[in-house]
């Protein structure tokens, strides 16, 4: 049901990087390599759009990368021959959270800090959490990514995958952040099947995928379903438009996933578009002002 | 009689009217010892316009006159097929010119879809008439644009009109990859049942022009091809990439295997008409 023709999924996906990629004038691009499976991909496909010579992967470590990540980061360069540079985000998010935030008024509300005294001030870092360092972190990647696009004359290739793009597993602004994303519309299964064709290595395909935030964590784990049911379940709803109730009721899902996808879709739908701008003329951008992306390219 | 067709599965610059009449023209003028020369649905603007299908809209007139600038068609021997935005009464159509020497008329789309990834209908209005059209060399043909194929009364209609070569000019986004795609995106496999059935039942030449490249991030399919009376694809052009083709085609096939086919000789199209609003009829009473 999933399966996919490999040989043509990747004329589609090269075409799709050579020409939005060239349109633009530009000739190369700039993706981040975690070390996981979906970048490695992104690299694979980008090397044979562009040539190695047009594809830079950046590894950006953070001082809790597990050292795994960043030998297969290392792995998917010297394999796929791409450009290959590492720039340590450890400093920059360090020098984040150290520094003070002043509050100039009473914001304790605002913040949500709860705290019997009156609160004056903070360091970032006291009030970060696996969930908002794992954003920070996402975003500095994303500073580094433009920075580095915007020395070179390079384009951000996106490395989200439709499983992670339905449910939202992505930071905003972060790693949501790309001129372009090749691998959007393939689901996690997908991403494995294309990632054989290209021979992106054994090791890198068949381990859990993780954020890395922690030692242990995993994608899995934190979704609470394997990858397998996610698709199969999202596969179901999204693209066969079945309908929820009759296939909870036909016992071929659970009915608790098939719960669980439906709102993490919805939940997360303000991920994949552009922000709302208020409508108060004939000619709203993105309402009543409606042109092509690629207009005249 | 033998009709030689240029066929020119074009990528279009989206948005860029001047450089995209600027390659027509070229082509014109490349093919300049053909009888027609081809171009895909929306060629002279590209597929995704939006808005801009009513910022670059032309009157046929002005179409003609601007093309016959560049290319001067209206002098050589080839008749012109080529996708443009048309303003006509007010409103914008996604329309197929067709020019020979002065004589021009435009097939304006009749169903511009708004399903999917579409969104025609939006910026575009409904055409609400076909004609055939008779070029220079004496050939009946129909034109059809992208989605009016899909509406099987039309080229029904056009074959009582008894046409001997339909043009459909297409935009069709490559998509359908499943495991058993073999090579091609599935809807490209529905295209060729689709007009090679047309071809058979109605005894005609189908030249299908299909548009090439990416635009917006969509792929188009390419894969242009002709099919003969007999509904076999004998031609086929490359698939995503822009590619031409010149073919020289037996009309003369197409007016004989007209004549013997039965369908088409014991079809009874008043017996369609009544049944058909009989049918309506039905319809509409068991409804209520």
């Amino acid at each position: 049901m999933l399966d996919i023709d490999c040989k043509l999924v990747t004329e589609l996906l090269t075409r799709f990087i050579k020409n939005e990629v060239q349109k633009t004038g530009m000739n190369k691009v700039v993706l981040g390599l975690s070390g996981g499976i979906d970048s490695a991909l992104v690299a694979f496909l980008c090397k044979e759009a562009l040539g190695a010579d047009n594809v830079c992967g950046v590894r950006m470590p953070y001082k809790s990368s597990s050292a795994e990540s960043l030998s297969h980061a290392e792995l998917v360069a010297q394999k796929s021959g791409i450009r290959f540079l590492t720039y340590d985000i450890t400093a920059a998010a360090d020098g984040f959270a150290s520094q003070q935030l002043l509050l100039n008024t009473d914001c304790d509300k605002f913040l949500r800090v709860n705290s019997s005294e009156k609160i004056v001030g903070f360091k970032m870092g006291d009030t970060l959490n696996g969930h908002s360092l794992g954003n920070i972190l996402a975003r500095l990647r994303m500073n580094t990514l433009y920075h580095i696009s915007a020395l070179g004359g390079s384009m951000v290739v996106g490395t989200s995958n439709k499983t992670e793009l339905l449910l939202g597993y992505g930071t905003l602004w972060g790693d949501l952040a790309y001129g372009i994303n090749p691998v959007g519309d393939l689901y996690k299964y997908q991403v494995r099947q294309l990632s054989r064709y290209h021979g992106v290595p054994d090791e890198i395909i068949l381990k859990k995928p993780s954020a890395d935030l922690f030692p242990g964590q995993t994608d899995e784990g934190d979704l609470g379903y394997s990858y397998e049911e996610l698709d199969y379940a999202l596969y179901r709803l999204v693209d066969a438009r079945e309908n929820p109730k009759i296939l909870a009721e036909s016992g071929e899902i659970k009915p608790e996933l098939i719960d669980f996808c439906l709102k993490r879709i919805i939940a997360m739908q303000f991920k994949r578009q552009m922000p709302h701008i208020a409508l108060v003329s004939f000619r709203t951008i993105n309402q009543s002002f409606n042109y092509p992306r690629d207009w005249a390219m | 009689m033998k009709q030689k067709i240029a066929i020119c599965q074009l990528f279009p610059k989206l948005g860029d009217l001047d450089h995209n009449l600027s390659r027509h023209a070229e082509l014109i003028k490349k093919h300049a010892d053909c009888d027609l020369v081809c171009f895909p649905e929306l060629s002279a603007t590209g597929y995704f316009v939006k808005d801009l299908a009513y910022d670059l809209a032309l009157s046929r007139g002005e179409f003609a006159a601007e093309l016959n600038a560049r290319s001067g068609y209206m002098q050589g021997r080839p008749s012109i097929i080529a996708g443009f935005s048309e303003r006509s009464n007010g409103h914008i159509y996604n329309s197929l010119f067709v020019g020979s020497a002065d004589r021009t008329f435009s097939h304006k789309k009749i169903y511009p879809p708004t399903y999917g990834l579409f969104d025609e209908y939006r910026y575009f209005s409904c055409g609400e008439q076909i004609d055939a059209f008779t070029l220079k060399s004496g050939v009946n043909i129909g034109v059809l644009n992208c989605e009016d194929a899909w509406h099987q009364a039309l080229p029904y209609i056009y074959s009582m009109y008894g046409i001997d070569l339909l043009v459909i000019c297409a935009a069709s986004p490559a998509r359908g990859v499943s495991g058993n795609a073999e090579g091609s995106p599935w809807n490209v496999k529905l295209w060729q049942r689709l007009i090679s059935s047309y071809a058979h039942l109605y005894g005609l030449y189908i030249v299908y022009v299909n548009r090439a490249g990416v635009e917006d991030g969509i792929n188009f399919s390419g894969c242009s091809c002709v099919v003969n009376p007999l509904g076999d694809i004998t031609d086929m052009l490359a698939q995503f990439d822009e590619d031409e083709l010149v073919v020289e085609l037996d009309i003369k096939k197409a007016r004989i295997e007209k004549a013997q086919n039965s369908y088409l000789k014991e079809d009874d199209p008043f017996l369609t008409i009544r049944e058909l609003e009989r049918a309506m009829r039905h319809r509409r009473e068991s409804s209520k």
